[in-house]
């Protein structure tokens, strides 16, 4: 049903390129050896005097071929030619996609860094205080609007062994803040090994994602260290189709690309297109799209497929704010990131772009950082841990799933951060209390330093502690790891009581006894002298009226309000104060 | 010779009246009435201070008992407490003995004062006759979590009458 729709209007719009002339993609059924596929294959093009153009060896993509049919016969007719036979599972045109057109230049908007706070790494690129998805002290008394990437990278600043595929019009890879993070990767347009980017816009996603940082030059990237695989499939002009990006998806995922960026899109549904994407294991980062559409009416795809690999990015500005451009979607829209006033890497140079496409490399190179610290996440749960995490604002509810913007730290405290955590038992007793402190902490510490609260020290991972004086004591655990450190304190925590000793009911005027006293709260001094359960005026007027009586015959720790060492009248003004 | 002796009198006094000048401010603290001596006449209710000097570190409470020896010459009236003893408890043990309580909640009597009014005690005066009043301190505390050793000092009733007027012992 889809499909005929999305057929019917690529149909209308057949003389306006939205799909390449004559070229058609063809997907057939496993039908046992690839010889029995190139025999029907064969015999199909034969009847309709097609050419391949593609064999399903160079797509990647077993049984898909993309074949030219000729001038004679229209692509509309071709696919349902294509169609018609038993075992082609589906036909399509292979379709055009344009990268979005350029939104204009932005203001060149400087910062200043001034507000650094405790928890945060700033590197030394000398352009990093524009750039505002990154850390945005213009606006901090309405929210930061940016990523939190300065706090993230005090946790991770990426590592070497994550690939991000940028799947785009290429990368300038002699790029002064690019060359030493990209890998060799691959021109699928001019088919060669030169991805060298004769548009901008795939220079420009790729610096956000992972410039080289901290090197004095430039710009920052979100993660720092991880690698570039330059895909080329978008020409100069921004012009590519379903059968390259199709390719270079297949490149990415056998170069081990973990994450697969795609800023780009079209209206068109390709059922090879989400095919080939579902097949693969990497997290596809994709646009939303600039059309101001609502894509749960008007679907934008690869963003809008319902894969469990793809998280689908609309655009936010300095102020939280969905871009006056950005598609969006309750349903069908993840999560916005920073789109508008993009400082970023282009051929050989530097500059601002707006748009969704922007919007999605801070998404991937987040992604980066959360593969770097664990290599073990797969897409879904990276995806995951990305869209349970962002800055949720009230007003962006309609405007996305999670209803937030982009959150870099979040994540990742989540994943790998030091989180000390400890208990202790018993927690409670009467002296001497020997304790049993147990480590709980996340994130694999390597030292713990105790303070036990009664001026002793303890760097064991899960030391016993004795107290031998009565009192409440405050614990603190300090872990810590590669430069990373956690701090758990409880006050109060352990709560050690005199040695117990029997109370006495206190003397009434009538000749009688009140009821025994009681420790209504449980910290060893028995408060509640008429032993009605609670403390009140009456409690410390008791005591003094009896207080001959309480010196002769009762215990003294449990009623030494004030320390003293012994029962008197400073007991008494104590107790007063505390009721 | 006369007057060497009289010279040596004179050097050892003004040594004894330097060291009772400073022993009191460091040494001890002292309960007496004031005034120390009370002539009165049957029927009347004269009232005499309890006060403790040398409360240098404050007063969180005290518990004393009061004694009239001879309670057929005069008997305790009312006993009234100072403002900063905001609880306060008077108990008549027997005929001839009291005991008071009171307690500074509200941290009035604070270090370095160093002379507190503890209570002001009225007296029956009922017949002619003497009688010694007494306080025995049972605990007073201060406000440093220590306790007070205090030298207390009698007071003497002197009821006027008909015979012969009483002789008055010297005070303890």
């Amino acid at each position: 049903m889809l499909i005929a729709a999305v057929w019917g209007g690529a149909q209308a719009e057949q003389g306006s390129e939205t799909y390449v002339p004559g070229e058609v993609i063809v997907k057939y059924a496993d039908i046992g050896s690839g010889t029995a596929v190139a025999s029907v294959a064969s015999s199909l093009n034969a009847e309709i005097g097609a050419e391949t153009i593609y064999t399903d060896e160079v797509m990647g993509v077993k049984g898909m071929q993309v074949v030219k049919v000729p001038d004679t016969t229209s692509v509309p007719d071709a696919v349902q030619f294509f169609k018609s036979n038993e075992h082609v599972v589906y036909a399509e045109p292979n379709y055009v996609t344009n990268l979005p057109a350029p939104l204009g230049n932005s203001e060149n908007t400087v910062q200043g860094l001034d507000s650094e706070t405790p928890g945060m790494t700033i590197p030394n690129d000398p352009d990093f205080d524009i750039q505002w998805g990154l850390y945005n002290t213009l606006n901090s008394s309405a929210g930061r609007a940016d990523i939190s990437a300065p706090e993230a990278w005090n946790i991770s600043t990426g590592s070497s062994d994550v690939i991000v595929a940028v799947i785009d019009s290429g990368v300038d890879y002699n790029h002064e803040d690019l060359a030493e993070n990209c890998l060799s990767g691959f021109d699928f347009v001019n088919f060669d090994e030169d991805p060298m980017d004769d548009n901008g816009h795939g220079t420009h996603c790729a610096g956000t994602i992972s410039a080289v940082t901290d090197n004095s030059i430039g710009i920052a990237g979100v993660s720092w260290n991880s690698k570039i695989l330059p895909v080329k499939v978008f020409d100069a002009t921004g012009v590519s189709n379903t059968a390259l990006e199709i390719m270079g998806i297949v490149y990415a995922e056998e170069q081990g690309a973990d994450i697969i960026s795609c800023s780009w899109g079209s209206h068109i549904y390709s059922e090879a297109l989400k095919e080939t994407i579902d097949s693969t294991n990497a997290l596809f980062v994709c646009s939303a799209g600039n059309d101001g559409y609502d894509n749960d009416e008007i679907p934008y795809y690869p963003a809008g497929y319902n894969s469990a690999n793809i998280i689908s990015v609309g655009a936010s500005d300095e102020f939280d704010m969905l871009t006056w451009f950005s598609n969006y979607g309750a349903v069908s829209v993840d999560l916005l990131a920073p789109g508008e006033d993009i400082y970023s890497t282009l051929p050989g140079d530097y500059g601002f772009m707006d748009g969704t496409s922007m919007s999605v490399p801070f998404v991937s190179g987040t992604a980066a950082l959360i593969k770097s610290e664990k290599p073990g996440y797969d897409a879904g749960q990276i995806k995951n841990l990305i869209l349970n995490s962002v800055d949720q604002k009230f007003w962006l509810n309609t405007t996305c799933v999670t209803g937030g913007r982009l959150n870099a730290y979040k994540p990742l405290s989540l994943v790998l951060p030091l989180n000390a955590e400890f208990k202790a038992e018993p927690a409670t007793g009467t002296i001497p209390l020997n304790v049993q402190f147990v480590d709980m902490s996340s994130g694999e510490p390597e030292t713990w330093h105790w303070t036990f609260g009664d001026g002793f020290e303890s760097t064991l991972q899960n030391p016993t502690h004795l107290y031998m004086k009565p009192g409440k004591y405050s614990i603190t655990l300090t872990i810590s790891k590669e430069g990373l450190s956690s701090v758990a304190e409880k006050e109060n925590f352990i709560h050690v009581k005199p040695p117990y000793q029997p109370v006495k009911a206190f003397p009434n005027k009538d000749g009688g006894f009140y009821p025994d006293p009681t420790d209504a709260d449980d910290d060893g001094l028995f408060e509640d002298i008429n032993g009605n359960g609670w403390l009140e005026y009456e409690d410390p007027k008791l005591l003094f009226d009896q207080i001959l009586f309480a010196m002769k015959e009762e215990p003294i720790g449990q009623f030494d309000f004030d320390k003293s060492g012994f029962i008197g009248f400073g007991d008494v003004v104590k107790l007063y104060q505390m009721v | 010779m006369q007057m060497k002796q009289t010279y040596i009198i004179g050097v050892l006094g003004v040594l004894i009246l330097i060291t009772g000048l400073i022993a009191p401010v460091s040494a001890y603290s002292l309960l007496f009435f004031n005034p120390s001596v009370v002539e009165s006449n049957p029927g009347e209710q004269p009232a005499i201070d309890l006060i403790m000097e040398g409360c240098d570190a404050g007063i969180s409470g005290y518990a004393l008992y009061l004694t009239l020896d001879n309670p057929y010459v005069a008997s305790f009236g009312e006993i009234s407490f100072p403002s900063w003893v905001s609880m306060n408890k008077v108990e008549h043990i027997n005929s001839s003995t009291i005991l008071i309580q009171g307690a500074d909640l509200g941290n009035q009597v604070e270090p370095a004062l160093s002379i507190s009014n503890l209570a002001k005690v009225n007296i029956h005066a009922l017949t002619a006759g003497y009688a010694t009043l007494s306080v025995e301190p049972v605990i007073i505390d201060d406000d440093r979590n220590g306790r007070y050793d205090p030298v207390s000092k009698t007071a003497s009733i002197v009821i006027s009458g008909a015979g012969p007027s009483p002789m008055i012992p010297a005070t303890r």
